[in-house]
């Protein structure tokens, strides 16, 4: 039976979803799970209740699935969702100040080219950003873990933080001079045995 | 436990809560309905601010009060004094409230927030100075006056009184003391000295009107600037357009 919604798109799968259809939403838990798992473990550093805020971000994904639009991807809302709930989850443990408006979305930027196929397969950043993943500030970790990890485009990724795509830009091109600074200390002191 | 065991058992699990907790999918019409909701609370957001955006040039034509410029510095200081700041500090909160409650929309999140911002306040200003150009807020004013203008009758009220500014039809002329009459119907009397400045020359009729800053003692306003004030054309204190036609 679920071979058959093996062929279906995320799309078609919500839509079966929305008409009440388990089997669907299962097929589609399975495709995500494990992606929703590596983004909260990237973006969610010191959270050791991962397995729940998943399992959370699921349950509103299914209690909600009748706000998904289907001429819409289902994977740039499901991200939102998760984003959210890791977000409330950071807060809560964190006690950060709540921000009205992002100063980085005020203003228009330059778009940096989306240089995916460049580098997404470049390991060496990936094992690179991992390292230095925790001493890059949330706000700036995130479209670097979509970019690099979840390799998303820069409009997915927009998307999924409901801000301008040139903003995006400018966070991942602000995370990867953070993890320069940071790489370049470690090489100082001896921490690191490459050049970056 | 790791990513593996985890995967095992995520939809089980998540199966078994949406079962023990009889959880259910939220129904369209839920969505639709809170879409319509925020529409609406938008668009009564922009009516609230174009009410605001007007009202405060309104408040700024009722008074002349762009004429103070000619008064110097101290023609400056009764117009910061006098100027409705309250009502410009609640438009610009209701601005970021309604860019809040449209945050959500892709046409909004997707541009930088200062073009839609700039875009919001380009058409305010024009549509809040169209509507302060129509006789609404003079016909607000009118209710205010007597009384029959519940919530917003104090601030209209205001609106003909602002701090150290005073407007009047010339009654009386003496050399040291004017008298004119107020909006209200009462007279005032104005003290003339050395230090009262006439910017437009002081070559005032009997009949003409007044536009009149001092500070109010004992009755008496100890005037320190005087200038001819043109009504607006729906003044209704003041003949509105009724006298302007004959």
């Amino acid at each position: 039976m679920l071979a058959s919604y093996q062929q279906l798109n995320d799309e078609e799968l919500a839509v079966l979803t929305q008409k009440q259809d388990s089997q669907a939403y299962e097929e589609l838990v399975k495709r995500y799970e494990a992606k929703m798992f590596r983004y909260g473990r990237k973006f969610l550093r010191n959270q050791t209740d991962i397995e729940d805020l998943v399992q959370d971000t699921f349950l509103k994904a299914y209690v909600n699935i009748n706000s998904f639009d289907k001429d819409l991807k289902f994977s740039p809302w499901l991200y939102r969702i998760a984003h959210n709930t890791f977000i409330n989850a950071i807060k809560k443990q964190e006690k950060q100040p709540f921000l009205f408006f992002d100063p980085d979305a005020l203003f228009p930027h330059p778009i940096a080219k989306d240089k995916t196929d460049q580098t997404i397969n470049d390991e060496q950043i990936k094992a690179t950003i991992d390292r230095c993943l925790a001493e890059i500030d949330a706000k700036y970790r995130e479209p670097l873990i979509l970019f690099y990890l979840e390799e998303l485009s820069y409009q997915e990724i927009g998307d999924i933080l409901q801000i301008p795509v040139s903003t995006v830009g400018v966070r991942i091109k602000r995370a990867k001079d953070k993890m320069a600074s940071i790489l370049t200390s470690r090489l100082r002191s001896g921490q690191e045995n490459y050049e970056y | 436990m790791s990513i593996k065991e985890i995967k095992d058992s995520i939809w089980e699990k998540l199966h078994d809560k949406i079962q023990q907790q009889k959880i259910e999918v939220k129904n369209k019409k839920y969505f639709v309905f809170q879409n319509i909701l925020s529409m609406t609370s938008g668009v009564l957001f922009v009516l609230l601010i174009l009410f605001c955006f007007s009202s405060i040039f309104f408040f700024v034509s009722h008074n002349n009060l762009l004429l103070f410029s000619h008064f110097g510095l101290r023609g400056w200081q009764t117009l910061f004094l006098a100027f409705p700041w309250g009502l410009l500090v609640l438009t610009i909160v209701l601005i970021f409230l309604l860019e809040f409650i449209f945050k959500k929309y892709q046409l909004v999140y997707r541009r930088p927030l200062v073009y839609s911002l700039g875009i919001f306040l380009v058409f305010t200003f024009i549509f809040g100075s169209i509507i302060a150009r129509t006789s609404w807020h003079d016909d607000l004013l009118e209710q205010a006056r007597s009384r029959h203008l519940p919530v917003l009758g104090g601030m209209y009220r205001n609106f003909d009184e602002p701090k150290n500014l005073h407007i009047g039809k010339l009654r009386e002329q003496t050399e040291f003391m004017w008298v004119m009459q107020s909006r209200r119907g009462d007279l005032q009397f104005v003290l003339i000295s050395a230090n009262t400045n006439f910017p437009q020359g002081d070559n005032f009729n009997i009949g003409d009107f007044l536009l009149v800053s001092g500070i109010k003692n004992d009755g008496k306003i100890e005037a320190w600037g005087i200038m001819p004030f043109e009504p607006r054309p729906f003044d209704k204190a003041f003949g509105g357009m009724r006298q302007r036609m004959k």
